[in-house]
């Protein structure tokens, strides 16, 4: 091992440098800086392990890593030591630019100057024995550290999108042109999705048709395509790099296999059973049968009423499912410019339009002389009449009263539930858990928040479109896009590649290696991994733990709980903790 | 893959928000060359002067700073800070090689740098500058953001020369004049973001009559826990609070602003609300609204959360007056409360404004070149060597503008290889 200590310029050592004497700096208003004596911090590193220590100036100045990188290849060390500023602060710089001076070696980055001599500036001892400490501690822990490695991996160069909506079109197409290699599954007869449904999209009031024309005809022409239409998946197996799909076209059984997998398998219309009298009363029907209706040119006898948030926004389903007020826009407007002598009314709880092409919607539909009546969630529409309806009774909260509503069509504007079927596909080993969608608890699809929020705890599998969360077309083709971008960098093979495995801490850094000999196969490990990376599997009549190498994120949750000490990151070994904590005493 | 030359090309992603960052690690990540344009010293953006973001309730720093660390890191991706696109110029060039009619569009860009007297490659964050400086003009940047340097505040430097000689690596510099650089590129990716605007023009939000009237991102810095009190809860008299407003659609859905619905403050107030319960559970908050607009991912129970669980008070209705009370840091706010029909008057310690976030603003001042923009200021797709991300794209918080530069980040790379089909 090779140490370098790094005076940054007097900011750890505040001894004068000769290149630069700084006699105007701070010194001069009286107030000495004091700061860590490397010369003693030198004399107590005493490990046998390391075989040169030196003191620099400065380590990261100039960008110039050649006379480092230099003595780290003369003195064949595999292992690294710098002791300078935190590794957010220049640290990262001095990594990359070792590993771009072609040094392998283990490079690891101990903080001396904000966490010890910025903060101990007024004791100088106390600021020298603690370097010493943090040096010493970081000296001990990697003369033990081993380094974790992942098998290299042959990474496909397909991927495979389940669905073919307007997500799933959109991820297929994109992707076909930047030239990959796509399989489509859809388990319907036809491309589109739900927008197959629908009769216009807003708010560019495009039929179905023309909207998805242009990925349609890519998908016909691009010859990287494979489009499977009415085709069951089966299963998916595997990990990022090598999935392999098994699917049912008719009687034909089709194997594939992908790098990685986009989910665009979309969301279903929530069926209003007993909510406002649906199939109760003639004229109560859902938006889906209001929009099958309007897409076959019938007449709408009016008055019309829209009720908002019909079962979501509930107790059982608490989430506003974002596509039913402007999808109610779209259809009031439509009516509206159709035939402008109906009456339509809006009773809504919020009107979900955000953003400026949805406000302005909004507007329009406000300027075309629809209604918009506002209610409480305590006190919900009541629809009137025997057979047929004939007044919505509704607390408009803006008025402070009751009005009834004289009606004759009542459109139940529902939301979209996480599709059922979609449970039972990946139950095998791709997806966690936790992150799988369930229709009873109105789970979609777990993915990672704020900045990867189409990657889903698994790598190399992505949702997209209302599969993972209810979204209008647009925004689902965005998202359909944003998973091909993730899916494609991961088969650029970037993330999965070992030789950057180190490159920056933050990404992937450690994977946990099991001792054969040591684990008994208790599979505790396996019921506390969260990503589901411990499996157990039967080697020689016995139990033993296998750790899949791309799931594991090096948490160590596994360590924690093995009761023989068999399960280790081989970047922080037991052993590595322990000489670091008796070199932590030991320095007292 | 293809034998395209435009592949070998750059691509500008103007811009070093979450979008910019976003947009940057996915083509760098598929392999392609960036240039990051940052107007600011550090990239981070909007995002990087928030405290929390919602729905986690988490720092905003932990994911924008790992993103930033990556992006700084990162081979493949140039980071111009101080730096803006100064001019585009279109070179349509016959295709010579390929012979294949229509060749390739290439895009020059000249960015301008501006005068930074303080380098921050070489830049130590040692602090000696701010400590030796006589007028105070010397200031670290975001404490979130990267990389951390200090930036020199031109107006009040009296170029006295002081921190050019405190300085121990030589990173400060006076004399420094503005570089243009130009960069051949393939594509260029808006991601401009948005920015604070003066609302000073709707009288009667009272915005600039007292320093308790502020916008919810001088709220945001005010509470931050890296912020002027450490987290605490205080008004800009250093008093604890009573009772807070949250005023939403100021200057949004409002034709004399801006007539659009900015998507991100409902979620932002009550964010804001939550941290505010959270550091003092004393202190009244009250959300007044037109519509809560939740309808993101695990929005809604987040909304729940803070009415149910938090006291956090809401009230529909548009203040018709804001104003403070003479001699006291009071504001008062008279308000008719849509649900009960009543007209109220109440007084706060502290008036937050929420709604005006002006997307347009960052493209249109801050280069002499400005992208197209729609009506409302959104920068739009121009062309199919041009896309925009994030805010300045249409209204989007974190989560929606990591979505849509990643999206702009593949059409980038699709229109590379297009049309000369696979290899």
């Amino acid at each position: 091992m090779i140490c370098f200590l790094c005076r940054c310029y007097g900011q750890i050592d505040s001894k004068p440098i000769d290149s630069k004497p700084f006699e105007s700096g701070p010194i001069e208003s009286g107030q000495e800086e004091k700061g860590v004596d490397l010369q003693q911090v030198k004399e107590k590193i005493k490990h046998p392990f390391v075989k040169k220590i030196q003191i620099f100036d400065s380590l990261c100045l100039d960008g110039d890593f050649s006379g480092m990188a230099r003595q780290i290849r003369d003195s064949g060390a595999s292992k690294v030591l710098i002791c300078a500023c935190a590794a957010s602060s220049k640290g990262d710089e001095i990594r990359v630019g070792l590993k771009d001076q072609g040094i392998d070696a283990v490079v690891e980055i101990a903080d001396i100057r904000e966490g010890c001599a910025w903060i101990h500036k007024k004791d100088l001892d106390l600021a020298t024995q603690k370097a010493g400490s943090i040096v010493n501690m970081a000296v001990a822990a990697l003369a033990e550290q081993g380094v974790s490695s992942l098998p290299n991996l042959k990474i496909k160069s397909s991927v495979l999108v389940v669905g073919a909506g307007p997500a799933g079109l959109a991820a297929a197409t994109v992707l076909a042109k930047t030239g990959t290699r796509v399989h489509i599954v859809e388990r319907g007869p036809r491309a589109g999705g739900m927008l197959g449904l629908l009769q216009k999209i807003g708010p560019g009031n495009e039929t179905p048709q023309d909207y998805l024309a242009p990925y349609i005809s890519v998908i016909k022409d691009n010859p990287l395509i494979s489009f499977h239409l009415s085709a069951k998946l089966i299963s998916i197996e595997g990990d990022a790099g090598f999935f392999t799909a098994r699917m049912m076209k008719g009687d034909e059984k089709i194997s594939v296999t992908a790098g990685a997998v986009i989910l665009a398998t979309g969301a279903r219309a929530l069926l209003p059973r007993g909510i406002y009298r649906y199939r109760e009363l003639f004229g109560v029907i859902s938006a889906m049968e209001f929009e099958k209706k309007l897409k076959a040119g019938q007449s709408i006898s009016g008055p019309l009423v829209f009720i908002q948030c019909v079962g979501v926004r509930d107790e059982n389903r608490p989430y506003c499912s974002s596509i039913c007020c402007p999808e109610t826009l779209k259809n009031a407007i439509q009516v509206k410019t159709d035939t402008p002598k109906i009456p339509v009314f809006v009773l809504y709880r919020d009107m979900m339009c955000p953003g400026a092409k949805l406000e302005r919607y909004y507007n329009r539909a406000r300027s075309l002389g629809v209604t918009f009546i506002r209610f409480d969630s305590r006190n919900v529409p009541k629809i009137l009449g025997k057979d047929a309806v004939e007044q919505v009774e509704c607390f408009d909260v803006s008025l402070g009263r009751k009005i009834n509503i004289p009606a004759k069509t009542v459109v139940l504007s529902t939301g979209l539930i996480p599709h059922p079927d979609t449970k039972g596909v990946f139950s095998n080993v791709t997806l966690t858990r936790e992150s799988r969608n369930d229709e009873e608890s109105g789970k979609f699809f777990r993915v990672k928040p704020l900045m990867n929020p189409v990657q889903t705890d698994v790598p190399g599998v992505f949702v997209c479109g209302s599969a993972r969360w209810p979204v209008l077309a647009d925004q689902a083709v965005t998202q359909g896009e944003a998973a091909a971008m993730k899916a494609l960098a991961l088969l650029s093979g970037e993330s999965l590649n070992p030789q950057s495995l180190s490159r920056f801490r933050e990404s992937k850094f450690a994977i946990a290696r099991v001792d054969t000999k040591g684990c008994s196969g208790c599979g505790n490990c396996v019921a506390a991994c969260p990503f589901e990376a411990c499996v157990l599997e039967s080697v020689e009549n016995r139990f033993q733990c296998r750790v899949n190498p791309i799931r594991c994120t090096g948490c160590g949750t596994c360590v924690s709980v093995c009761p023989n000490n068999s399960i280790q990151l081989p970047e922080q070994t037991s052993r590595a903790v322990t000489a670091m904590l008796l070199a932590a005493f030991e320095a007292e | 893959m293809t034998g395209s030359a435009n592949e070998q090309l750059p691509v500008i992603v103007a811009g070093g928000g979450v979008a910019g960052i976003t947009a940057a690690l996915d083509l760098a990540g598929s392999g392609c060359c960036v240039h990051l344009i940052e107007k600011d010293a550090v990239i981070g953006g909007q995002t990087a002067r928030l405290d929390k973001l919602y729905p986690t309730d988490h720092c905003a720093f932990c994911p924008v700073w790992t993103q930033s660390r990556l992006c700084l890191a990162h081979p493949l991706i140039t980071v111009h800070t101080h730096s803006c696109i100064d001019a585009i110029n279109r070179i349509q060039e016959k295709g010579e090689d390929q012979g294949e009619g229509q060749g390739e569009d290439r895009v020059e860009a000249v960015i301008k740098r501006a005068p930074n007297y303080i380098d921050a490659r070489l830049c130590i964050f040692c602090g000696r500058c701010e400590a030796v400086c006589p007028k105070n003009a010397v200031s670290p940047t975001l404490p979130h953001a990267l990389p951390r340097t200090f930036l020199v505040d031109a107006d009040v430097c009296t170029k006295c020369g002081r921190c050019v000689e405190a300085c121990p690596t030589r990173a400060v510099d006076m004399a420094r004049d503005p570089e243009k650089t130009k960069i051949i590129a393939g594509n260029i990716i808006w991601a401009t973001g948005f920015s604070d605007t003066d609302i000073s023009v709707l009288p009667e939000l009272g915005y600039g009559s007292h320093e308790n009237i502020m916008t919810s991102l001088e709220f945001e810095t005010l509470t931050a826990e890296a912020g002027p009190n450490g987290g605490k809860i205080l008004t800009p008299q250093g008093k604890v609070p009573d009772r807070i407003a949250f005023i939403q659609c100021a200057g949004a859905r409002d034709r004399r602003k801006f007539s659009f619905c900015s998507a991100v403050c409902c979620m932002h107030a009550l964010k804001q609300a939550r941290w505010v319960k959270r550091r003092n559970p004393n202190v009244d908050c009250v959300i007044f609204f037109t519509d809560m607009r939740t309808q993101g991912r695990h929005y809604y129970a987040y909304y729940l959360d803070a009415v149910q669980n938090q006291s956090i008070k809401l009230v529909r209705g548009r203040p018709g007056l804001i104003c403070p009370l003479p001699a006291k840091d009071l504001i008062a706010v008279r308000y008719e409360d849509t649900l009960t029909g009543q007209l109220n008057t109440q007084g706060f310690d502290l008036v937050v404004l929420n709604g005006a976030l002006d997307p347009g603003s960052n493209a249109r001042t801050e280069s002499s070149f400005t992208p197209e923009t729609d009506d409302q200021g959104f920068v739009c797709n121009t062309s199919d060597q041009q896309f925009s991300c994030g805010f300045c794209r249409a209204p989007a918080d974190v989560e929606v503008s990591a979505i849509e530069a990643s999206s702009a980040a593949i059409r980038a790379l699709g229109t590379r290889i297009n049309g000369n089909g696979p290899n």
